[in-house]
């Protein structure tokens, strides 16, 4: 059978490195980078401090000391939407990470183990996916309540199960191929077998899709505090930024447009970054 | 034969689509005004846009607040109305007297009234009513009616009779709960379904209810005032969003949006084809904190508090031009009922550390601040107020929770504050002077604060007939609940209707009762 490897002979032959060749690798790193930056170090961007108001200049209009304006609390907008990027990142980050090992390691053993556990791993996992994302989300909330701790545990709770499907389907692929068996004839602990022979050849597919997770997870935390059930105010967050802003949106557009623009920028650059990456592993061979 | 089938089925879905875009076209395409009638200067019907829909339409279901009121009182009437600028008129009494001891009122009533369904008034319909005020259990408003002893009726006059001298009776009888139902109407059928089917004499009637859309008045028939009202249908269209609200009257979807928030009143003002109506209110947003947990059961903790605030920067930056702070708990709308001489405290950080500090805290304060979601005001106030306490010594924490479990908390007494506005309903001070000092009624605006001496001088308040004495003893009784520094007023504000251009006679009292009889549509 052959197989189509996604690199074209012109790529191959070319002297550009291959991580360069991938122009949505890139943008998307740029992007990302340039939004890790601004979570790390927004101290020394933003300009003013995110939470202090100065009701004297309410809802004024982008100018030079303002460049976003200020919102209904003359808080700057600028700043805030750059301490938001923490938070938003945070949120993005954290709610992949921990459902990326704990679905990934549930995917492993419902794969490798198969029977009675795969059954019950794979029912939860089939009930849960039944209902869409935001919606679990919003419940879990509900009953948990609302803060941002709580949002994590809700991403938490429902995020797992696509790592966990995705991991099971690649280690059903590969556990009676060959060099498994053979690991198998040697007399190797299954430990050994799941983590040092199975993982590194599953796990690409886990890497590529929590790359664009990152950005639902974003968007999720973002839409959570818009609902007013996240992050709670003062703390800048785009989606509670955006929030704020509604009210005033007829005639001091910036305190919705910005924050909303940064959302946009961000998942975009996310999902490019998701993208490349698979290309990337792609044509890189396994 | 795989690809002969692909095309059939893409064929197939097209042709389905195209069916759906005809049978669209279609219903468009029906005439939508052939049911207008010709000639007139003023349309059918006027479209009012509210943001919460009502729980029932009867005055003395739970929970009534101004999203039931709104609506009640163009479907009931009672003996007296309030009008404008706080009088009482008469409505169903044409005129009255009041005993030399202050405990009997008579009233003559307007002869031939009819209930909407054509049914007469009877004298037992009166007695019902007011009693009905009074005790109905799940009423929230039924202190308005404890000063009523007995109610006699005959085809001409009806008799109260209360249980003491109350100088604020005639405008509590103004107020939207003291208003005539028909007993034999509301008898036939359960207390919830007439809670859902109001039926009164005044100058609509219910026509339809869709509940979470719209709700539909048509002209009453039977009313008593030929050619009222002069608009034959009011639709109340639920729309919880302001901005949409806004949208849709600017598109002329609807045309009346009352209780509007002024941070949009800027995007009124700048188009030519709406109006903005201000009116005086007697609105006051108050914070409140709870006397019966720590901190706030320290009175010198809540009397820091004082200084602390901000409380012109919370008046200009939410109400701008439309509000102003205010020392003492009973607006200045009610004239000379209102201490003036309680004073705005300016806000002085260093004077509150130092009061603090004083009271032994040495570390800063801290407490949760519990306000409702839902109106952008609660979330607005509380934003300022961590900023300005958290520089005087004090550490805010906000909590946003559900309307209804923001009500459940502060109910219970299990928050420590939050931030809950007052409208008086009648010309008296007697409403918001009770709801704070009489323990009963919601403990103490729900501050848990029961002081039997504040209580007793306002039982002595409500009973006093000389009217330059009683107006000192309230000016004392709100001194006392400042230094109680439990109930602190923030800012009152006025209160505004949004409404099309061709809309006229609009206005709303300082009560926030409005009477839609009045009002026209020009086509």
């Amino acid at each position: 059978m052959k197989r189509y490897n996604g690199a074209s002979p012109l790529q191959k032959r070319s002297r550009i490195p291959g991580f360069l060749a991938k122009p949505s690798l890139v943008v998307g790193t740029v992007i990302v980078v340039l939004v890790v930056i601004m979570a790390i170090f927004p101290q020394f961007i933003a300009p003013y401090d995110p939470i202090e108001t100065n009701t004297l200049i309410q809802n004024a209009a982008p100018s030079a000391e303002h460049i976003f304006g200020t919102d209904f609390y003359g808080r700057d907008v600028f700043s805030r939407v750059v301490w938001g990027a923490r938070i938003d990142l945070l949120i993005g980050v954290l709610g992949t990470v921990v459902p990326f090992f704990i679905g990934g390691i549930i995917g492993l053993l419902a794969g490798y183990y198969g029977g009675v556990l795969d059954s019950i791993l794979m029912r939860v996992t089939d009930v849960m996916m039944a209902f869409p994302f935001t919606i679990l989300v919003i419940t879990i909330m509900a009953i948990l309540g609302k803060g941002t701790m709580n949002l994590f545990i809700a991403l938490w709770l429902v995020g797992w199960m696509s790592y966990a499907k995705l991991v099971r389907s690649e280690v059903l692929v590969l556990k009676d191929s060959e060099f498994i068996q053979a690991a198998r004839v040697a007399g190797f602990s299954d430990a050994r077998i799941l983590f040092r022979h199975l993982l590194p050849n599953v796990i690409s597919s886990a890497v590529v899709f929590a790359a664009s997770d990152v950005v639902m997870c974003m968007l999720t935390g973002a839409s959570m505090s818009f609902l007013g059930l996240g992050v709670q105010p003062p703390t800048p967050e785009w989606g509670s930024i955006l929030n704020e802003g509604r009210n005033f949106i007829t005639f001091a557009w910036w305190t919705t447009f910005f924050p909303g623009l940064f959302l946009a920028i961000s998942g975009v650059g996310f999902s490019l970054l998701g993208d490349g990456l698979t290309d990337f592993l792609r044509t890189k061979g396994r | 034969m795989r690809s002969i089938a692909r095309k059939l089925a893409a064929l197939a879905l097209a042709l389905v689509m195209v069916l759906g875009l005809v049978a669209c076209t279609n219903n468009s395409k029906e005439p939508e005004d052939t049911n207008e009638p010709v000639g007139g200067e003023f349309a059918d019907q006027i479209v009012l846009g509210i943001t919460s829909e009502p729980m029932q339409l009867e005055p003395n279901g739970p929970g009534c607040g101004p999203a039931e009121i709104q609506i009640t009182q163009q479907i009931y009437e009672g003996l007296v109305s309030t009008a404008t600028d706080g009088e009482i008129v008469p409505c169903l009494a044409t005129d009255w007297t009041i005993s030399e001891d202050g405990l009997t009122y008579t009233f003559n009533l307007v002869q031939g009234v009819k209930f909407s369904d054509g049914r007469d008034v009877k004298p037992e319909d009166w007695v019902w009513s007011l009693y009905r005020a009074r005790d109905f259990e799940l009423s929230n408003y039924a202190f308005i009616a404890e000063p009523i002893d007995t109610v006699e009726a005959t085809d001409t006059q009806v008799i109260i009779k209360l249980k003491a001298p109350t100088p604020g009776f005639l405008a509590q009888l103004g107020c939207f709960n003291m208003v005539l139902g028909c007993k034999e109407y509301a008898e036939s059928m359960t207390d919830d379904e007439y809670l859902k089917a109001p039926m009164g004499t005044g100058p609509y009637m219910l026509q339809q209810w869709n509940l979470g859309t719209d709700i539909t008045l048509v002209a009453n028939p039977n009313y008593r005032e030929e050619g009222m009202p002069k608009t034959k249908e009011l639709k109340y269209l639920v729309i919880a969003d302001d901005n949409t609200r806004l949208m849709q009257l600017q598109s002329g979807q609807i045309d009346v949006a009352p209780i509007f928030p002024f941070s949009l009143a800027q995007a009124v003002e700048s188009d030519d084809s709406l109006e903005l109506g201000i009116y005086p209110s007697t609105q006051i947003y108050y914070l409140t904190l709870n006397t019966t947990h720590a901190p706030f059961d320290d009175v010198k903790v809540r009397q820091a508090m004082y200084y602390a605030l901000n409380t012109k920067e919370l008046a200009s930056a939410i109400a701008g031009e439309y509000g102003a702070p205010v020392g003492a708990i009973v607006s200045a709308t009610q004239g000379e009922w209102s201490n003036t001489s309680i004073p705005v405290t300016e806000y002085a950080p260093e004077t509150a550390k130092q009061m603090l500090a004083d009271a032994g805290y040495t570390e800063p304060v801290k407490f949760t601040l519990t306000v409702r979601t839902g109106s952008a005001f609660y979330e607005q106030i509380a934003t300022l107020i961590k900023n300005q306490v958290d520089q005087a010594g004090f550490e805010c924490e906000i909590e946003l929770l559900e309307s209804a479990a923001t009500s459940a908390k502060f109910q219970n007494l299990e928050h420590q504050s939050t931030i809950l506005q007052w409208v008086d309903d009648y010309q008296d001070p007697s409403g918001v002077v009770g709801w704070t000092v009489d323990y009963d009624q919601a403990q103490c605006f729900y501050t848990g604060l029961n002081d039997v001496e504040l209580d007793q001088l306002n039982e002595q308040a409500l009973v006093e007939l000389d009217h330059a004495k009683r107006v000192e003893m309230y000016q004392d009784i709100q001194q006392r609940i400042h230094d109680n520094a439990n109930v602190i007023p923030l800012y009152r504000n006025d209160s505004a209707m949004a409404y099309s251009g061709k809309v006229d006679g609009v206005y709303l009292s300082p009560f926030y009762v409005y009477y839609a009889k009045d009002w026209t549509k020009t086509k």
